[in-house]
């Protein structure tokens, strides 16, 4: 084969990834789908066995729920699950119990004289809809990356296409708006090439900023587990504080918060000085920007071409001489990072989470770890390249897919393109200018607006929350969230299982169905749709999310409303039966039945999903499979392929022959990926004399998130019971506070008393305090900072200035 | 067991030591003995100052454990933070594998409900009924590996194949105030057994699915609770004789409305 010099490295490239692909398709024959030991589950009288995804974070691990009696009474690891493999967390193997905590919401309650009052669903439908009507475009809905795809897609439907509205934000945006923009911004579209298979290939891991043991225990060790199996893996962690994943780590390197961006510069700097650059990848495949036009203009989300001798030139300066002086690492350290990257042979696999996402710089972050990746080659092998984890089980399915953020709509389209609005438009059958082309308020920016008065520009009237806790996830939650108790004419709606904070301030309180009492699809991590069918009632009066939403649409209809009438005048959730007939899913007792709702929103949203080639699977697929991970195309013979890794040809169907990467969606369209210089930034607010330490602040193992659910587990709450502060050992002797005193904690914002832990499940270096945010007794989320990265609006939860001082009684 | 403790002081001293001095050895010996016994149970307990509290909220509940007579050691109160060593050369109730087991309906209904105690629901893991200062899964294997046996307390063997994060699944227990306000009306799967025989005598098949439960011994071997232990220990080929309860895949999924 005498082929030109570019096109056979090319074709050996390609050779060499279709090998890949093969190895892949290989072990997939070897060890699935039946695992070993069979598939059975307990016989039992009277339990039947179903799956589901569990409902907690965004790993989509599978478990089989047992239901006797009209009530689950069991939970098994899948061990058909590709992701999980029969394993499960102790928050997992729990999941059943969330269903009956004793003070599960069961009858919708209306604030009245500051006292809740049960009322009907009829009487709730309409308090909705009259507080719509009377001022629609300062109505806002605040959802969820816990809402399902159906859920999701009919509240952007209801409010995008129903009220020309785009005041349509989800709690996703604290959590991974980051990692969309950084994806977004490096290879034009959203979410990761790769999946989890790369914990099983990859010769080393890094852990930026994550604490992958105890926020994400599955994946972890599917990875740590190979070492029992003999395999010479290496675990880096790079991290503010040691966790239990530094444990297991073989190198912890423990750096200034913040200088993150410092590191991986660094990195990319010694992969240049060593020569090391992917040359061939990253002329064939790559381009290269740098955020503005001269060093001192504002940074830009989309900034300037440069060219590599420019970049070249950026990152000179970040030596690991320099960098170790700010960023705390030794110089050894970083060239210990630096040989990493250099040496081809070797996979790396970086995995980020809220480190690198909660952060002001949150965008930059993101654009370096996928930077570093690229220029030094580690990109494409299966084990060898960047990706990212979310913390909702649905935060890709619903949030990123479906597009329930103010500027998006689904299939990764956007309100503020007129021929993306067009066709959303066209596709749900609307007339001409229906959807509103000024993108809506992100989550920040709409709770300023909510806890704003009227008078003074607060022109969010109502808000609807639904599957999240705003009243203890919100960062300054005192200005975020407590402030709408001293504004009477704002009137909050929230959709919950349980009394949390945010129904402290609720105006209505809506009870709904969760998890196995409803049908369902979640989208986890590494693009993998999950299905599962209701198995069990809700109690008493709750009811579906869903349900709500398509009510109060229809009381919008039959009040005359015409933003929820189609083109031809039907009603936006206009479905039929089998012989034609309307069913009228607004009244509850058809909304299961005849017909499947969920299926029906959920085949009336996959065809958006093919416009940036993210076809999901049909339904019909998801029912059979422990989820699907998209692109899922139909083959020749009628059966349907998933995609392990995008852009690459023979393993992704989208890339065009004979290309071997395409990034078929770049931002240039010149199918490139972009490498990012991004400079090191400051922080908005660093220890100073009066607020000496670093305020850090995270989740544990045992409970997930603000644990309304996990908090109602007696074996996850006794395992963790209460929030704490952890303090280094010398800072808290040096302020006279042992272990297990109580300690108050204080920033800008506010004030919280803790019990310290000293030297207990994480250690904090001097000078750093971390708290989780679980506890709704001790809202820590009142004291953190709610500035935020200028392109993902992403707060920083993982840094701010803070004082602690003993408490004496 | 205490009596294997080398005696401190020495027998073979009267020998050597001249016959004006031997009326003080009973002294001399008893002095020994005591700084020994002195020594060793302050050698086995945690370095005293500072004392190492991990937990906040957690309080000790009933006294500080007092000194006790060497003779009381077994049952005293604070063998449960006795260093994993010593517990190793404790190891003495393990019983002979040709040994008589006695089983009673009584002693089996006491082991199994011992057994659900901490278990949410069957198939659930076991809730770590003990305090944990080591996260790392060698520490867990010290004594879960093989099980221990230690007077009435068991240490189960580990009853799957070892995975390196144990925490991530077992977790510990601390009897917090809080945590009285957690109402829950979770009803867990009760046991799935007692298998089934096909005529009295025969072996019975096995009730419970085997998935993480891969080894037997765990809870019916020899270092197990004494009501549901193999009478048969010496054999060793569990599923020769006893089968999963026949049954039905239940894959694809059922139920499913």
């Amino acid at each position: 084969m005498n082929l030109p010099e570019p096109d056979r490295r090319d074709f050996l490239r390609t050779t060499a990834l279709s090998a890949a692909a093969s190895a892949l398709a290989a072990r997939v024959a070897a060890h699935g789908p039946t695992p070993p030991g069979g598939t059975e589950l307990p016989i039992v009288p009277g339990v039947t066995w179903d799956k589901a995804p569990c409902r907690f974070c965004g790993t989509g691990c599978h478990v089989q729920v047992g239901v006797a009696h009209g009530k689950v009474v069991a939970v098994s690891g899948d061990r058909q699950a590709e992701v999980n493999k029969g394993l499960l967390c102790v928050k997992g193997y729990h999941v059943g119990h969330i269903l009956y905590g004793k003070d599960r919401l069961t009858t919708p309650l209306l604030r009245r004289d500051g006292k809740l009052v049960p009322i009907t669903w009829d009487e709730a439908i309409d308090v909705i809809a009259q507080r719509i009507l009377a001022a629609p475009d300062k109505f806002a809905f605040y959802g969820s990356g816990q809402w399902t795809v159906a859920e999701g897609y009919a509240a952007n439907k209801f409010i995008k296409a129903g009220l020309s509205n785009n005041h349509i934000d989800p709690n996703a945006r604290l959590c991974m708006a980051s990692a969309v923009v950084g994806y977004i911004s490096t290879y034009g579209v959203d979410e990761p090439y790769n999946c989890y298979d790369d914990l099983d290939y990859c010769d080393v891991l890094i852990l930026w900023g994550n604490n992958f043991a105890e926020m994400h225990p599955v994946l972890f060790s599917r990875f740590i587990d190979r070492k029992l199996r003999g395999d010479a893996i290496t675990l880096i962690d790079i991290a503010t504080r040691w966790t239990r994943s530094s444990e297991r780590a073989d190198h912890v390197m423990i750096f200034q918060p913040h200088t993150d961006l410092a590191i991986a510069n660094c990195i990319a700097y010694q992969v240049i000085e060593a020569g090391a650059v992917a040359r061939e990848f990253v002329e064939r495949h790559c381009v290269f920007r740098k955020p503005w036009k001269k060093p001192d203009d504002p940074q830009t989300l989309l900034g300037e071409p440069c060219s590599f001798d420019e970049y070249k030139q950026l990152i000179s300066t970040y030596t690991p001489e320099a960098v170790a002086q700010m960023s705390g690492l030794s110089v050894e350290q970083l060239r210990l990072l630096g040989r990493l990257f250099i040496d081809r042979s070797k996979k790396i696999c970086s995995v980020w989470c809220m480190g690198v996402n909660q952060h002001t710089q949150g965008t930059a972050m993101n654009n370096l770890l996928h930077a570093i990746h690229l220029l030094s080659g580690h990109w494409g092998r299966p084990g060898d390249g960047p990706q990212s984890l979310t913390g909702q089980p649905s935060a890709c399915g619903t949030v990123r897919e479906v597009g329930t953020l103010a500027h998006a709509l689904p299939g990764d389209l956007r309100v503020d393109n007129p021929e993306h609005a067009e066709l959303a438009e066209k596709m749900w059958n609307l007339p001409a200018g229906r959807i509103n082309r000024k993108p809506g308020y992100h989550t920040v920016l709409m709770w300023e607006k909510f806890c704003t008065p009227s008078e003074q520009g607060g022109d969010i009237q109502t808000l609807w929350v639904q599957v999240t806790n705003p009243g203890q996830s919100l960062p300054n939650a005192n200005k975020l969230f407590e402030a709408k108790q001293r504004l009477p004419e704002k009137f909050l709606i929230v959709s919950d299982v349980y009394p949390t904070t945010t129904t402290r301030l609720a105006d209505l309180i809506l009870p709904s169905a969760m998890w196995v009492e409803k049908n369902g699809i979640f989208g986890n991590s590494e693009r993998r749709t999950q299905q599962w069918f209701r198995m069990v009632n809700p109690p008493g009066e709750a009811r579906d999310d869903c349900w709500q939403i398509i009510a109060v649409a229809r009381r919008l209809y039959d009040l005359g409303y015409p933003g929820m009438k189609d083109k031809d005048g039907k009603f936006l959730f206009h479905m039929t039966d089998d012989h034609g007939k309307e069913v009228e899913i607004w009244k509850w007792d058809q909304y299961y039945g005849r017909i499947n709702v969920d299926e029906r929103l959920y085949e009336e949203y996959r065809p958006f999903t093919k416009i940036k080639h993210k076809d999901v699977a049909p339904y019909s697929e998801l029912v059979k499979s422990r989820g699907l991970r998209w692109p899922v195309v139909q083959q020749p013979d009628g059966s349907w392929k998933e995609t392990r890794y995008r852009f690459i040809e023979g393993l992704d169907p989208y890339v065009s022959s004979g290309k071997g990467v395409q990034f078929y969606h770049s931002v240039g369209k010149d199918d490139r990926a972009v490498i990012w210089f991004r400079p090191y930034v400051p922080p908005p607010e660093i220890p100073d004399a009066e607020y000496p330490f670093w305020l850090d602040t995270g989740r544990v193992l045992e409970h997930w998130h603000t644990a309304t659910m996990t908090g109602r587990v007696a074996v996850l709450k006794r395992a963790m019971p209460s929030g704490y502060i952890e303090m280094n050992s010398e800072d808290a002797a040096e302020l006279g506070i042992r272990n297990g005193e109580l300690v108050r904690v204080q920033t800008r914002r506010g004030a919280l008393e803790l019990p310290a832990w000293i030297d207990g499940r994480g250690r904090c270096p001097r000078g750093h305090l971390f708290v989780p945010f679980f506890d709704e007794n001790r809202l820590i989320n009142r004291l953190t900072l709610d500035a935020h990265c200028p392109f993902s609006k992403e707060p920083d939860y993982k840094k701010c200035a803070a004082k602690v001082v003993k408490v004496t009684a | 067991m205490e009596a294997n403790h080398p005696a401190p002081g020495g027998h073979h001293a009267d020998r050597l030591i001249p016959a004006g001095l031997r009326r003080f050895i009973p002294i001399l010996a008893t002095t020994g003995m005591a700084l020994g016994v002195v020594g060793f149970v302050t050698g086995i307990r945690e370095p005293l100052p500072p004392p190492k509290q991990s937990r906040p909220a957690q309080t000790p509940e009933g006294p500080a454990h007092s000194a006790v007579d060497y003779a009381d050691v077994p049952a005293a109160p604070w063998k449960r933070d006795v260093p994993r060593s010593l517990l190793e050369s404790l190891n003495s109730s393990r019983p002979g594998i040709f040994d008589l087991v006695i089983r009673t309906d009584e002693m089996k209904q006491a082991a199994l409900a011992d057994r659900a105690k901490n278990r949410a629901f069957d198939g659930a893991p076991p809730t770590i009924p003990h305090r944990v200062d080591s996260s790392s899964a060698v520490a867990c294997l010290a004594c879960h590996g093989q099980g221990l046996n230690v007077g009435q307390r068991i240490a189960t063997k580990i009853c799957h194949p070892p995975f390196s994060n144990c925490l991530q699944c077992h977790v510990e227990q601390a009897a917090g105030k809080d945590v009285s306000v957690v109402d829950n009306l979770f009803a867990g799967l009760a046991r799935s057994g007692p298998g089934e025989r096909s005529s009295p005598g025969a072996p019975p098949t096995i009730p419970h699915h085997l998935f993480m439960r891969e080894d037997c011994l765990s809870c019916h071997g020899w270092v197990a609770r004494p009501g549901i232990r193999t009478t048969h220990p010496w054999l060793s080929a569990c599923t020769q004789c006893h089968v999963a309860a026949a049954g039905e895949n239940t894959f694809p999924p059922s139920g499913a409305p």
